[in-house]
């Protein structure tokens, strides 16, 4: 199965809180996009509608539909997933109400206990124990087997998260126990088929949250997939949280693949928009309502295995999203020691900032922005939507008081204090990873992002900003033009010496094809695929692995290998962290393959405006670090190649609102971003 | 630069100060966690990398300690100490890391070696950069060094302040002596390049925030800080009615026969002044349950920081809003030579459940009863048959925490003065010549109330190789008390079980293990809250299904 020469119609649709997202590329490259309120009861209604009205639009003959998904990650957060029991070794059907032991919050001596997602009433033991060398210390009872499935069929189970120790190991009581309860109807999610690395409170809360939500987004998606296909539509793929698609029915298997798929659709975006802009190294910035996403892109997508929802950890393979709590709505106070702080109180969408005018009293950034004259009313949301200023007014002037401040310096407190929440988050992504912001563009986009990212950019020495084309709908966007990504791992325990070196190969080989055959599945042709092999690696004594890229696995002698992967192993352990051991002994700890399937790139058209020499459409005062400025307003549909803006300004369009302050340069690139040299 | 400077002084001259506050103390405070951050991932011992026992922090360069990140709490007040005493015993230099354990010159318990760098801007100091970790081995009679030893001597090597480091350079003879007197070679090695790793990133870090702010710079916004916890701090203390406030418990023996250890607290409160005084507490013991005054004060910290918003900074500001009077010579301010290996685990727990039960007289809505109150320091050594190497394996174990007005207690964490995680148990397994038979809730442990205590833990290990055990835990006769009619958490239970028979141990025990014996350790549960409603608890239905399988 090949791909026709002439790309197909793209559309790709972001599910979130408030709106869903479309944007559909035509073969000709025109681009559509459009918004419209989510539909929480049944998330599928404003997806269908959206599909309708673009094809009405457009029409075409060879369709896909690319979808990020909220599903899974609501399911977990309302706790509305499956039915679901646990199943595992006897003497341990409370590790996952045990966790890793500690607690959450250090010095809360009130906490509240988390609701879990399975109660002790739907958590078995069956009595069998494999051991750390992978043999069979205590023998599967088919007894138990038989009780624990009567007693599941009894409780209206519907789905089963089922892990044995060591099963990473040795799966054999997995893989029995897994085939009586799947023969007997029930889902089943296996520890060793979702994540086979040891540690099993992360694999099993793994194995948990992919029983949880799967059957919910199996249902989903085949209905929806139905719908889709009844359009006529070839393809039909699930964003996951790796920043890859994967199909439809896959991702209905492995729901906890689609946790975090709506940022990871921004951050694919965004890394498109630098690449057509000639920039590789990226730190994107999403700034929406209630949270902010931050990610690191340095010349590649980086993905970890470290991620957690709603505390729970995801030892899968997720982009490297760092997420804080602040975003436009988020509401300031000042605290019992006078400091004013910016949230975590969020005024959400409804009643929303005070400025909306529906109830709000909080004053929130957006308040903050408004009453600096840094969010022009007559353009926001398209001048659809009229914003109260009054309102905002009142309820910043209750706590300028309170600090005996003016409300000026209040609003633009409130901004500092949000960028330095903003700064914190940057830096946790780049500095301590042992990356130099200075060498990087930071993408913005999301609602409010545009409004900050140059001031936080100064505050970083971060020397350039780049606003892509469509902010408000990146994460659509970058959806619409991800790669199939698949994503595999295997725990292999012991020396890194030949023999090991030699197994490794062996799973290597195996994982491939199981990722070939995949592929096949997926349709990408043999010519879009490429493979990255990688082990994890560690030394004998420490329990964190630094993955280290292997690409001939495969082809190289594994004493060579040996020898040349020690080597870097020092290498990326003294770049890492400071200092190396070359003396020590190395471990392996998994085999990792990622496989990709490049799918075809729709080509964007290039920006719409003619005005080389921008034109003003206003002017208005905006207040930034030393004071009123008076500033000119730019729409940025106008902005013809080649245009150049002098800061002060203000850059408008429909779905959001770029800053540029004093002594900043704003130039339109030839593929429609904004740059702005800070 | 020059526009740098010009926003830099317009920043501190103009700008709301709350603003500045809240910049500053996320860039002091990312120093602190990026330096976790680092430790975490290059040392070497499972106590440390997984159970993340350390904690870093920032200090001015006058040794007050700025940021800590949120680590292990018992760190807290003592890592000051540390600092104090590296500065008392040598004149800071550039390229200098220091070293120490000595509970008697600046350290708590021989296992937390702390190390010290005093870091410098072009030959001026600017701060300090400090962590501590739990080392799971360092030598002394017993292989863990968590043992019932008599005087601090049998404990472990003792480190006064001593530089690792001078002028850059790596004193190899102190590093050999260190390893020469410790069980795990390798480990203690890997552990101490990781301390020092962290140091440097710390010190990295606080050099590029003076090279932007200026030495003055961060130094007044370290000061402001400090000032702003200190403001926080009176704040809550002003919201504690005025009074004088008493409570006593006991700690149950001191392993070597000696016992009930009362401590006894009497928190006084006028306005926004606190003072907590230990007159009538039990004189020092032979056994290792006794505690220096840092332990103490950062027991007392603790509980006090405990009153302000996760939000605040954990810094030498809340430490001046409160006086602490330990009386010498007793079991919460050793003199030397006194055994002290279980002061920083155990008697910290109980001077934290003293002082809450004293606040719980003022604060009834915002005082829980009492948690599991001890560590259930577990300490297991010998030679691992499958490399001929020594192994000292360290673990504690979380227990109930204790309800209260607003709810039930949360069941098998770490409560208080630590927060470290667990060892995996396939980590642990694939570390140690030890099979975990059971790990398990300890349901119905916890006290009942309207509002039930946590429950306790239940962790069963088996021994697959000869070996020799240390328990240290509490709380095994006298339980934790419940509050407002609630009733008390169950008392922990240590047993093992050798060739076929159960025996019960006391809570402070060394024991030789054969291959195939069992060792069952069951942690307290937490108080309850409240007079019980009558109905039984719901939880009880499960147990039944959970066995139905065997």
């Amino acid at each position: 199965m090949t791909h026709a020469k002439k790309p197909p119609l793209v559309i790709g649709v972001d599910t979130g809180g408030t709106f869903t997202d479309f944007i559909a590329i035509t073969p000709e490259g025109q681009v559509h996009t459009y918004k419209t309120l989510s539909t929480p009861h049944d998330p599928g209604i404003a997806v269908l509608k959206g599909i309708d009205v673009l094809l009405e639009q457009v029409g075409g003959d060879s369709m896909r539909v690319v979808h990020g998904s909220t599903v899974a990650t609501n399911a977990i957060l309302e706790r509305k997933g499956a039915r679901t029991a646990f199943v595992t070794t006897e003497g341990f059907g409370d590790i996952l109400y045990i966790g890793r032991q500690s607690r959450a919050a250090l010095y809360d001596l009130t906490p509240t206990p988390p609701e879990p997602l399975v109660g002790p009433e739907h958590i078995f033991e069956v009595t069998e124990r494999v051991g750390v060398d992978a043999s069979i210390v205590r023998p599967l009872d088919p007894q138990a087997v038989k009780r624990v499935t009567r007693a599941l069929q009894n409780d209206a189970i519907e789905s089963v998260a089922l892990l044995f120790l060591h099963s990473y190991a040795n799966p054999e009581h997995e893989r029995r126990v897994a085939a009586a309860l799947r023969d007997a109807g029930l889902w089943v999610s296996v520890s060793h088929e979702i994540l086979p690395e040891h540690r099993e409170y992360e694999r099993a809360s793994t194995t948990l949250l992919n029983a949880y939500v799967s059957p919910l987004m199996q249902r989903y998606l085949s209905r929806l997939g139905d719908a889709v296909a009844d359009r006529g539509f070839e393809s039909f793929r699930v964003m996951q949280s790796s920043g890859g698609v994967i199909d439809a029915t896959d991702a209905g298997r492995f729901g906890v693949r689609t946790v975090l798929s709506g940022p990871a659709g921004g951050v694919v975006g965004a890394q498109r928009a630098g690449v057509a802009a000639d920039t590789t190294h990226l730190i994107t910035f999403d700034m929406g309502g209630t949270s902010t996403d931050v990610a690191l892109v340095p010349g590649r997508l980086q993905v970890t295995t470290e991620s957690t929802v709603e505390g729970f950890p995801v030892r899968i393979p997720v982009l490297d999203i760092h997420t804080v709590g602040a975003g436009g709505g988020s509401i300031a106070s000042i605290d019992a020691g006078g400091a004013l702080r910016v949230g975590p109180q969020s005024a959400g969408a409804d009643p929303g900032p005070a400025c909306y005018g529906r109830g709000g009293t909080g004053f929130t950034v957006t308040d903050a922005n408004l009453l600096l004259g840094r969010l022009p009313e007559a353009w926001f949301m398209g001048g659809e939507m009229s914003l109260d200023r009054t309102a905002a007014i009142r309820a910043g002037e209750r706590l300028a008081h309170q600090v005996g401040a003016t409300l000026d310096d209040l609003a633009y407190g409130v901004i500092q204090v949000v960028n330095s929440n903003m700064e914190r988050a940057v830096k946790v992504i780049s500095v301590e990873r042992g990356h130099d912001p200075r060498d990087f563009t930071l993408v913005s986009f999301g609602g409010a992002g545009s409004l900050h990212a140059c001031e936080l950019a100064r505050s970083l020495q971060i020397p350039r900003v780049l606003i892509p084309r469509y902010p408000g709908i990146l994460s659509a966007m970058g959806m619409a033009v991800a790669d199939v990504v698949k994503t595999y791992s295997h725990a292999l325990l012991g020396p890194l010496d030949t023999d090991h070196m030699a197994d490794a190969a062996q799973l290597g080989t195996r994982l491939k094809r199981e990722a070939e055959s995949d592929l096949d599945g997926e349709g990408v042709s043999r010519e879009e695929r490429t493979f990255t092999l990688a082990l994890d690696l560690r030394y004998r004594h420490q329990s964190f692995e630094l993955t280290v890229p292997c690409a001939t696995l495969l082809e190289e002698s594994a004493a060579h290998l040996t020898k040349r992967l020690a080597e870097a192993f020092h290498q990326l352990h003294e770049s890492t962290y400071g200092h190396a051991h070359p003396t020590e002994p190395v471990e392996l700890v998994a085999v990792r393959l990622r496989a990709e399937g490049r799918v075809p790139r729709p080509t964007l058209p290039p920006p719409l405006g003619t005005q080389s020499v921008p034109r003003p459409s206003a002017h208005q005062a905006v207040y930034f670090n030393r004071g009123w400025r008076e500033s000119a307003i730019y729409e940025r549909d106008s902005l013809g190649p080649g245009a150049v803006i002098e800061g002060p300004a203000v850059v408008v369009e429909r779905h959001a609102t770029t800053l540029i302050p004093p002594d900043a340069e704003c130039t339109l690139h030839p593929s429609g971003a904004l740059l702005v040299n800070t | 630069m020059s526009v740098m400077y010009v926003e830099t002084r317009w920043l501190i001259n103009m700008l709301l100060d709350q603003v500045q506050l809240e910049i500053f103390k996320n860039l002091f405070r990312s120093v602190a966690e990026e330096m976790g951050v680092v430790m975490q991932r290059s040392a070497y011992s499972p106590n440390i990398k997984e159970r993340l026992d350390f904690s870093c922090a920032l200090f001015d360069r006058d040794g007050d300690m700025v940021a800590q990140a949120a680590h292990i709490p018992v760190h807290l007040g003592s890592m000051p100490l540390s600092v104090k005493a590296a500065i008392q015993a040598f004149e800071p230099a550039e390229g200098d890391v220091i070293l120490l354990n000595d509970p008697y010159a600046g350290g708590t318990h021989l296992p937390d070696i702390t190390a010290i760098t005093p870091c410098f801007y072009r030959g001026n100091l600017v701060g300090y950069l400090a962590n501590r970790a739990h080392h799971a081995d360092v030598g002394g009679a017993f292989p863990g060094s968590m043992g019932l030893g008599r005087e601090v001597y049998q404990e472990g090597l003792r480190i006064p302040p001593v530089r690792l480091y001078r002028a850059g350079r790596l004193q190899e003879d102190v590093m050999q002596l260190i390893l020469a007197n410790v069980r795990v070679r390798v480990e203690r090695l890997g552990d101490l390049q990781a301390q020092i790793a962290a140091n440097r990133r710390g010190e990295t870090r606080l050099l590029e925030l003076v090279e932007k702010y200026g030495a003055d710079g961060v130094y007044d916004w370290m000061n402001r800080l400090l000032e702003y916890s200190q403001e926080m701090m009176k704040a809550a203390l002003r919201r504690i009615p005025d009074g004088e406030y008493t409570f006593r418990d006991a700690l149950e023996d001191d392993g070597l026969g000696s016992g009930p250890l009362p401590i006894k607290a009497t928190v006084s409160v006028r306005g926004e002044h606190a003072k907590v005084d230990f007159s009538g507490t039990a004189p020092q013991t032979p056994g290792p349950l006794n505690c220096v005054y840092a332990v103490t004060l950062s027991a007392v910290g603790y509980v006090f920081r405990c009153l302000l918003d996760e939000g605040v900074p954990t810094n030498a500001g809340i430490f001046r809003a409160f006086e602490v009077i330990a009386p010498e010579g007793t079991v919460v301010n050793a003199r030397p030579p006194a055994a002290v290996a279980g002061g920083n685990v155990e008697t910290s727990q109980r001077i934290v459940d003293v002082v809450l039960g004293a606040l719980a007289q003022a604060l009834p809505d915002r005082i829980p009863a009492a948690g599991c109150g001890t560590m259930n320091n577990v300490t297991i050594g010998g030679v691992d048959p499958r490399t001929g190497s020594p192994f000292t394996y360290y673990e504690t174990l979380g227990g109930g925490m204790g309800a209260h007005a607003k709810g039930p207690g949360l069941s098998g964490v770490q409560i208080h003065m630590t927060n470290t995680k667990n060892t995996p148990v396939e980590a642990l397994e694939y570390a140690y010549p030890l099979r975990v038979s059971r790990y398990a809730l300890r349901r119905n442990s916890g006290g009942e109330g309207l509002h039930r205590g946590g429950d306790g833990l239940i962790r069963e290990l088996e021994a697959l190789a000869p070996c020799r055990a240390a328990l240290l835990t509490e709380r095994r006769t006298s339980a934790p008390y419940g509050l407002e009619g609630g009733q008390v958490g169950a008392v922990g239970e240590n047993h093992v079980r050798q060739s076929g028979a159960i025996r019960r141990l006391p809570g402070k025990v060394e024991i030789d293990l054969n291959p195939g014996d069992i060792l069952s350790v069951a942690t307290p549960g937490g108080g309850g809250f409240g007079t019980p409603t009558g109905s039984p608890p719901p939880r009880q239905a499960t147990s039944d299904r959970r066995t139905s399988t065997q």
